[in-house]
């Protein structure tokens, strides 16, 4: 494998044009992170579960777009029924985690929130 | 699911293993860059604060959870595999891989084979039952075993790699007795004290491997099966009425339903019970076994503002009470007591005197810019340092308040306007030095303090909200 600043930046479009969702759900992940490293204890209680939720979320995700891709059903990055699909994905996994229809919107609109 | 997502139709097992060899290594190597990323940074800054008198707080924690989530998937989905055909193609095989498997993972499998069939032989000699952390040394030999069958999987057929196919026998067979042991050492414990998540888990675990056994010695070609069968065993373990939070949930129940008919039982485990309980299912989990309805006291911890670690003790706290086992409860509890120390006003703080003021809760910045002086602030261990460019520096250390205060309550100094609260003065709750001309008063509006009558002679515990900083230019 040859290292080298342009293989890197090759590397991270690619990452970022083949799999946006994975992406976007790390970054909430270290947003997530980075709360629970300035704020005290109580706010981590949801932040723990943010994480899981990205944690899920990425691995389900992944298998999802694998599966598709070897189909060659989906052309990303316009496949908007795509993004629907992990998007009802991470609102069941939250579901599943938090046991609660409220807490769920609270988090997903707080995972939201946060890149505004 | 993501190793066999993209290889769900026959006749493709070299390009699945190809697959799965990749993300292997992709894994160690992401690993690998982002440790070595971290560290080097780690270093940087270090350096930086070193060589500058810089103080960073927190930034290593910002930069290892950025590398470790950004930085380490980006990294891992760069090198996940495109061409899915191509792979069903590609028979190379990396001489490390055998060697890893051959000179590290069979030999720490061994390992743990000889110490499990040394114990199954003690404790057939001496008729006891087996200790509970076999089941961990089970799990172990199982997962070393399995990752090397699947790490030498492709040079199975080689002429000089005939062992492979004797070992692979020998893994599984030898695998019979353990599960057995595994089975009779969890049984004890579910016996004694029910199911719970982490015992629910560990007989799936053990179901699995036996499937796994069975299946491999009946149809040894075949590797698929092996994440298949644990993703398949994995969901079936979270979700449903079959699933591990479902059952053990039941189980406990019952466990504390006996323990609350025995009078004399062990009621220690009963608050233990409830506590994990409340803790993971919430108040309402508990409704079948009492008439008190908990659905509104659960509402009303809810509305609380306590926080949530607070409320949680509070909840089981109730609970234990409602189900006439609070006598029983936490005995370090019982022995203390928490009271709390605030300014007249309360919420209120009085800023008159001062001419600047910092909320160090959280504590956004390393230095403050007074009129063209620099002071550097830090914070470790409750003690609050600020230092100016000559180095020179003062420490106000809120342990010593406290340790002040405490000795005040107990010579009846304060005013208590309840039980647990007493009323002190801004000054009481304050500490203050001076420095370059400048008076720096740190205030902490509210102490909540919890005292152990049976420890006194451990520095107590206390905790506080709020810290401020006042700044006074002194002529």
């Amino acid at each position: 494998m040859k290292i080298s600043l342009d293989n890197l930046k090759n590397g991270l479009f690619e990452s970022v044009r083949r799999f946006p969702f994975q992406v976007f759900v790390s970054i909430i992940a270290t947003v997530a992170g980075w709360r629970m490293v300035k704020y005290n204890i109580d706010d981590t209680f949801v932040n723990i579960r943010v994480l899981l939720i990205c944690n899920l979320t990425f691995v389900l995700s992944l298998a999802i777009d694998l599966f598709l891709e070897r189909r060659k059903t989906t052309n990303r990055p316009e496949s908007y029924s795509l993004y629907s699909m992990h998007l009802s994905e991470s609102c069941c996994i939250s579901r599943w985690i938090l046991r609660n229809t409220k807490l769920t919107f609270s988090v997903l609109q707080r995972c939201l929130l946060l890149f505004i | 699911m993501v190793s066999f997502a993209p290889f769900f139709s026959k006749n493709n097992h070299n390009g699945f293993w190809q697959f799965n060899k990749v993300l292997f290594l992709r894994i160690l190597t992401s690993a690998l860059y982002s440790g070595v990323l971290y560290i080097g940074l780690a270093l940087a800054i270090w350096a930086v604060g070193k060589l500058w008198d810089i103080h960073f707080n927190n930034l290593y924690l910002y930069i290892f959870v950025f590398i470790a989530t950004v930085f380490n998937s980006t990294f891992f989905l760069a090198g996940i595999p495109k061409d899915f055909d191509e792979l069903e193609k590609n028979d190379s095989y990396p001489k490390g891989l055998k060697i890893f498997t051959q000179y590290i993972l069979i030999p720490l499998m061994t390992i743990y084979l000889v110490i499990l069939c040394l114990y199954e032989i003690k404790i057939l000699f001496q008729r006891t039952l087996p200790d509970g952390i076999v089941s961990w040394l089970i799990m172990g030999y199982a997962v070393f075993g399995i990752l090397s069958l699947l790490l030498i999987y492709p040079i199975r057929e080689e002429e000089n790699n005939k062992w492979i196919k004797t070992f692979s026998r020998i893994f599984y067979i030898m695998l019979f007795p353990l599960l057995v042991l595994l089975f009779i050492a969890i049984g004890i414990r579910i016996g004694d004290y029910g199911v719970t998540e982490e015992r629910y888990t560990i007989v799936a675990i053990g179901l699995w491997l036996t499937f796994i056994a069975f299946y491999s010695l009946w149809k040894s070609s075949s590797i698929k099966f092996i994440p298949i069968s644990l993703c398949l065993f994995a969901l079936l373990s979270v979700y449903g009425p079959q699933s591990a939070p479902s059952i053990s949930l039941k189980s406990q129940i019952n466990q504390l339903a006996k323990i609350i008919q025995t009078k004399n039982g062990e009621r220690d485990r009963g608050a233990g019970i409830i506590t994990h309980i409340t803790k993971e299912y919430g108040m309402t989990a508990l409704q079948p076994l009492t008439k008190v309805p908990l659905k509104p006291i659960e509402q009303s911890f809810a509305n609380r503002e306590n926080g949530y670690y607070n409320n949680r003790w509070k909840r089981a706290d109730t609970l234990g009470k409602i189900l006439h086992i609070d006598d029983y409860y936490d005995k370090d509890a019982i022995a203390s007591h928490s009271y709390s120390i605030v300014t007249p006003e309360q919420s209120v703080v009085k800023i008159k005197g001062y001419d600047y003021m910092i909320d160090l809760m959280p504590m956004n910045a390393d230095s403050i810019t007074i009129e063209n002086s620099v002071f550097y602030i830090s914070e470790q261990w409750r003690t609050y340092t600020l230092r100016n460019r000559n180095k020179k520096e003062i420490r106000l250390s809120i342990d010593s308040l406290v340790t002040s205060i405490r000795t005040d309550i107990k010579n009846n100094r304060f005013k208590k306007i309840n039980t647990d609260t007493y009323v002190a003065t801004d000054s009481v709750l304050s500490i203050s030095k001076t420095l370059d001309g400048y008076l720096f008063v740190i205030q902490v509006p509210k102490i909540i303090g919890i005292s152990r009558e049976e420890k006194d002679e451990e520095l107590p515990s206390y905790y506080f909200n709020n810290v401020i900083l006042f700044i006074k230019k002194i002529d």
